[in-house]
């Protein structure tokens, strides 16, 4: 009895750990038993390029998850910052200007919802509703309803290659591994954790978790700029239409991966996963000729069977501690 | 405490502002996004004056467009508007932007009426026939741009050309090199739309008829947005392989966009024949010239919005009954003649 409680434990303990990568090697072997062009060197890095932008969303969406908030403008601030970047680089013909002034507009629209949240109390999911109408209005603004076609040297970042390796991959995984140096190395990462996991506890240690929220708004506006940046090289055009409902994918990359929307749970490296494995149910479905009618329906029950036997693992877990 | 009530005076400030700005001024951007669900979205208003509430004499003509957000959708509504300072004075029109959204078109067409439009122009989405039936309820004269609603019972005047006709011209020049049993895939507008049903269906009866051996392979819906679209090509390759496309059929500017950064990419511009639409510019002419396309069907938006104004006008001056279609045919544009657009 004690034998069979304790393999029970450790097998939901193990999937509560690795729970996403047990479901993203099994959506791979479906895929891969869908269309035998799947497990291509180029039909992969298609995939993982596809899977770009959201998987630098997904880096600070872990991070604002983990603290206990959420960010539903991140997709309005991606056609902001892709504008903002297009319009800058027409302008002056200089893409550090360009990143520069995408990267401080972001900035500025996470400072305010910071604070809002932080300082002001307000309810993330309110404050950022706001944004997400807010910096759609502004992209439309500043682009006058129009997609401005060309970003000029910006566009590089998507043709350009290192060993045959898109920059949009490399520029993922590297904001990948930084976002997790800092959550798993750093006092901030863990203080980032302590304060999503039990505010109160982490304020009576000492922890500025108003700072700490502040702080995690902020980088999540660093990756939304990025997140335009490359959107807007991928597409060569700043448009004030893109992006839309990019905060649900990431999101969902982040659920998929195993953060806990209370808070104090979460990792980046499972949050790419799960971006991934949402990644690669869109190109089987594609490769594999699925009905457009039904694409859709089809994705929603695959996350939901997902996320589902990822909860019901996590409960038994805790069930038996 | 004194900070959070600092910044909540400052906000209150600043959207008492907002408001205060969006009241007055002319030429403000619209944007169904910014619009909520029970206020007047913010609108173009091209009278010259700022409050839009006196015509001085003017015929009122409101549009409502589907999505500025669409390059050639936006360039309709600014023909629309630039229409009237040249050569149309008499007319006054105010253009709301439909987002792509039949909600939201909704309330712009009631919007319109509650600004008592002597005219009603739309570029009908689906499901907004219960707002263009108040329209002729209350007995102003109705009239569906570029695109037609689905109904049985409405009354209105549509200015354009039946959708197919779009598909089939792209048929028509495709079918011109395709090699013998040649795979064709289409990248669809979002469905469910009058222009992917239609266009799609356009396309496929017109190759069915003319080049019975070759054989659609796929066809996907690229939302017109250009990252879905380059998405899309990217899976289409994968699945096919580049020998296996010989060509691409898009329905809009964007998903054209999409479709020709994802063969630049692969280095596939001008092997596989892309039919285009709505011949963006400049790009539109550059791609044509560059082979990254080999056909764009344009539909004038500027011949459109005349072909409004010029049945308003008769309507207005001489007492004509407003006709049951105005034919505005779309133009076929190659690589031969894709120097002399805009001349």
């Amino acid at each position: 009895m004690k034998q069979t409680m304790s393999k029970r434990i450790n097998g939901a303990e193990l999937f509560s750990r690795f729970g996403i990568v047990l479901i993203f090697a099994l959506v791979v072997l479906a895929a891969s038993l869908a269309s035998d062009r799947f497990l291509s060197t180029d039909n992969i890095l298609s995939v993982f390029t596809q899977c770009a932008v959201i998987g630098v969303l997904s880096c600070g969406m872990t991070m604002l998850i983990v603290s206990g908030n959420t960010d539903l403008s991140a997709g309005s601030g991606v056609a902001l910052a892709g504008v903002m970047c297009a319009l800058v680089v027409n302008a002056t013909g200089s893409w550090l200007l360009a990143v520069l002034a995408a990267v401080a507009t972001m900035l500025l629209t996470s400072l305010l919802q910071g604070v809002l949240v932080s300082y002001c109390a307000l309810v993330p999911f309110i404050v950022t509703l706001a944004g997400q109408l807010a910096f759609r209005g502004a992209a439309q603004v500043l682009s006058n309803g129009a997609p401005i076609i060309g970003v000029g040297p910006i566009a590089k970042i998507s043709s350009g290659k290192l060993f045959g390796v898109s920059w949009l991959i490399i520029i993922t995984i590297l904001a990948v591994l930084f976002t997790w140096l800092i959550m798993n190395y750093t006092s901030f990462g863990r203080y980032i954790y302590a304060t999503g996991g039990n505010r109160e506890a982490a304020n009576a240690a000492g922890i500025n978790v108003k700072l700490m929220v502040l702080f995690a708004y902020l980088y999540m506006g660093v990756c939304t700029a990025l997140a335009g940046i490359m959107l807007a090289a991928r597409t060569n055009s700043g448009q004030p239409t893109a992006g839309v409902a990019f905060e649900f994918d990431a999101i969902i990359a982040c659920v998929l991966g195993g953060c806990g929307m209370a808070g104090g749970v979460g990792s980046v490296a499972a949050s790419l996963v799960g971006a991934l494995t949402i990644g690669v149910i869109n190109n089987c479905m594609n490769l594999a000729g699925v009905s457009p009618y039904y694409q859709s329906v089809v994705k929603g029950v695959i996350i939901v069977i997902a996320v589902l036997l990822d909860k019901k693992t996590h409960d038994a877990v805790m069930k038996a501690s | 405490m004194s900070l959070k009530k600092l910044l909540a005076t400052l906000l209150t400030a600043v959207m008492l502002l907002s408001l205060a700005a969006c009241g007055g001024g002319k030429d403000q951007a619209d944007s169904g996004a910014a619009s909520s669900g029970n206020e007047p979205p913010a609108q173009t208003d091209t009278s010259g004056g700022g409050d839009g509430g006196e015509s001085g004499g003017k015929i009122r003509v409101g549009f409502s467009s589907a999505a500025f957000s669409d390059e050639w959708c936006h360039n309709l509504a600014l023909a629309f508007e630039s229409l009237t300072e040249s050569e149309y004075p008499e007319i006054e029109v105010v253009t709301l932007d439909g987002n792509i959204d039949a909600e939201k078109q909704i309330n712009t067409i009631e919007s319109l009426l509650q600004q008592e439009m002597d005219y009603i122009a739309v570029q009908p989405l689906p499901g907004v026939e219960p707002a263009l039936q108040a329209v002729v309820d209350a007995g102003i004269p109705l009239i569906c741009v570029d695109t037609v609603p689905t109904s049985d019972t409405l009354v209105w005047t549509q200015v354009g050309v039946d959708e197919a006709e779009f598909g089939r011209l792209q048929a028509e020049k495709l079918a011109e090199v395709l090699p013998e049993n040649g795979t064709v895939c289409i990248a669809m507008n979002q469905l469910g739309m009058n222009s992917q049903i239609n266009r799609t269906r356009g396309f496929e009866e017109k190759i069915a008829e003319i080049r019975p051996d070759v054989t659609i392979i796929d066809k996907q819906p690229a939302d017109s947005k250009t990252d879905k679209a380059m998405n899309l090509m990217e899976d289409w390759l994968q699945r096919f392989g580049a020998d296996g496309i010989n060509g691409v059929v898009c329905q809009s500017a964007m998903t054209v966009q999409g479709i020709v950064e994802s063969l630049r990419a692969h280095d596939l511009t001008g092997k596989i024949y892309v039919a285009a639409q709505d011949f963006t510019q400049p790009s539109g002419t550059e791609w044509l010239e560059n082979d990254e396309t080999y056909v764009d069907v344009f539909y004038d938006y500027f011949a459109l919005a005349r072909g409004t104004y010029d049945v308003i006008m008769a309507h207005e001056k001489d007492g004509a009954e407003m006709p049951e279609q105005v034919m505005i045919n779309p133009s076929v544009w190659t690589k031969e003649n894709a120097s002399e657009f805009g001349k």
